[in-house]
């Protein structure tokens, strides 16, 4: 067999294998570093960030379904979503926003792509079953 | 021996162990069922009141928040029937109403169908209200567990209790007019919000509320599930200085609404935790 097909077919079995044992542990969510956004005063953010005195707010992105807010350990609000429900979410949104340029007569009508619209989709659904991430932003409001 | 079929056949058997792993379902956390119970139309409203300041507190707010909401003052012959009594309940529950005063028991009513008709008849004769419509009537009070509770007390009310199954039905006319069960409230849509909702081909909405979490259904279609916490809702009460007061009887409470936008059919179906 020539040596490059036996390097991909290795590489292949060990990408097989680490998602294997990914999978059998449950296809944990995989932490990525915390992001860190700064807002100054005056900045529409600074006095929702300020408001409970610890001058933070996490924003975290989990891909297996989760969307939450938090300042200072106490959870604000928080999103469950599914593939299914994300769509329907973009979906009335863009009705919404074809439906505002028709009634104010301003502007052109935007034409969504199917194509982003199913890559989209496809993301959302690949992140969501396959491979789960956890993403976090964490804005600090200077003084 | 030749290695590649070795290195094959190695591979083939990693491939078919791991495939084995795969159709297996991953380790995942299982939510315990709730028991199923029969939905039903919960009203718990507790009232404390003080004949000497002539205040009252209903239903965990007290009378300065009540005040601020606009909430009725009783005129003076009804704090002198207040005076007289230390308490005084009201419970339908199942088949029957009982009345209480001063934990003793008043009287009995039957609240079974054919008594519930005869109210309806009697209402509908001297209530200039349009016909009762019967099968929401008794949507709502076929499976209630109402309680009002009146208490001579300084202390603050116990907070409200509403976990509704039935679905309020809300209807928004074509010419914006919102009805609220068959009755005009008075209040309609903007005709730019009517054209908007109509441009967006929103027919019907679906909400409903189950302490502190919200599922919305738009035509049909479920929206990511949101929840409010109480205590995070703080934070954004400071932030915009809503001064939201307590929200204790809300995160506590459970309702919901279905609202149909001009020829649509009404929304059907419980909010059902």
């Amino acid at each position: 067999m020539p040596r490059f097909w036996r390097v991909l077919l290795i590489s292949f079995v060990i990408v097989l294998l680490l998602y294997g044992i990914y999978f059998a542990l449950g296809r944990p969510v995989i932490p990525l570093p915390t992001i860190p956004y700064k807002v100054y005063p005056g900045q529409p953010l600074h006095s929702i960030v300020t408001s409970n005195g610890a001058d933070q707010l996490k924003l975290t992105l989990n891909t297996s379904g989760m969307v939450e807010v938090t300042s200072s350990d106490q959870s604000v609000v928080s999103l469950k979503f599914t593939p299914d429900t994300f769509d329907n979410t973009l979906d009335l949104g863009q009705r919404l926003l074809i439906a505002q340029k028709i009634v104010q007569g301003n502007g052109e009508v935007p034409e969504s792509s199917p194509f982003l619209r199913k890559l989209t989709n496809w993301a959302i659904s690949y992140y969501y079953n396959v491979i789960r991430f956890r993403l976090s932003v964490l804005v600090k409001a200077l003084p | 021996m030749n290695k590649t079929p070795t290195f094959i056949k190695l591979l083939l058997a990693i491939i078919l162990v791991l495939g084995v792993v795969m159709v297996q379902r991953p380790p995942m956390a299982t939510a315990e069922i709730a028991k199923q119970t029969d939905p039903t139309n919960l009203v718990h409203i507790d009232i404390t009141y003080d004949p000497g300041t002539k205040t009252y507190s209903l239903g965990g707010f007290s009378a300065e928040e009540l005040r601020q909401v606009g909430a009725p003052q009783f005129q003076d012959q009804v704090w002198q029937i207040l005076g007289l009594l230390d308490s005084a309940t009201l419970k339908i529950e199942n088949d029957k109403i009982d009345v209480y005063t001063d934990d003793q028991q008043l009287l009995t009513l039957a609240w079974d169908k054919p008594s519930r008709e005869i109210l309806y008849s009697l209402v509908n004769a001297y209530i200039q209200l349009g016909e009762i419509d019967i099968e929401r009537a008794e949507a709502w009070l076929d499976k209630a567990d109402i309680e009002i509770t009146l208490r001579k007390s300084k202390e603050l009310s116990e907070p409200l209790q509403i976990e509704l199954a039935t679905l309020l039905q809300l209807k928004v006319a074509k010419n914006g007019e919102l009805t609220v069960e068959g009755i005009p409230i008075g209040m309609s849509l903007t005709p730019e919000t009517l054209a908007l909702v109509d441009a967006a081909n929103v027919e019907n909405l679906k909400l409903c509320w189950n302490k502190g979490v919200i599922d919305l259904q738009v035509n049909g279609q479920e929206l990511p599930q949101a929840t409010l916490y109480q205590g995070g809702l703080g934070v954004i009460d400071k932030a915009f200085g809503l001064n939201l007061g307590d929200l204790t009887p809300i995160f506590d409470s459970s309702f919901g609404a279905g609202l149909a936008i001009g020829d649509a059919d009404p929304v059907t179906g419980e909010c059902v935790p």
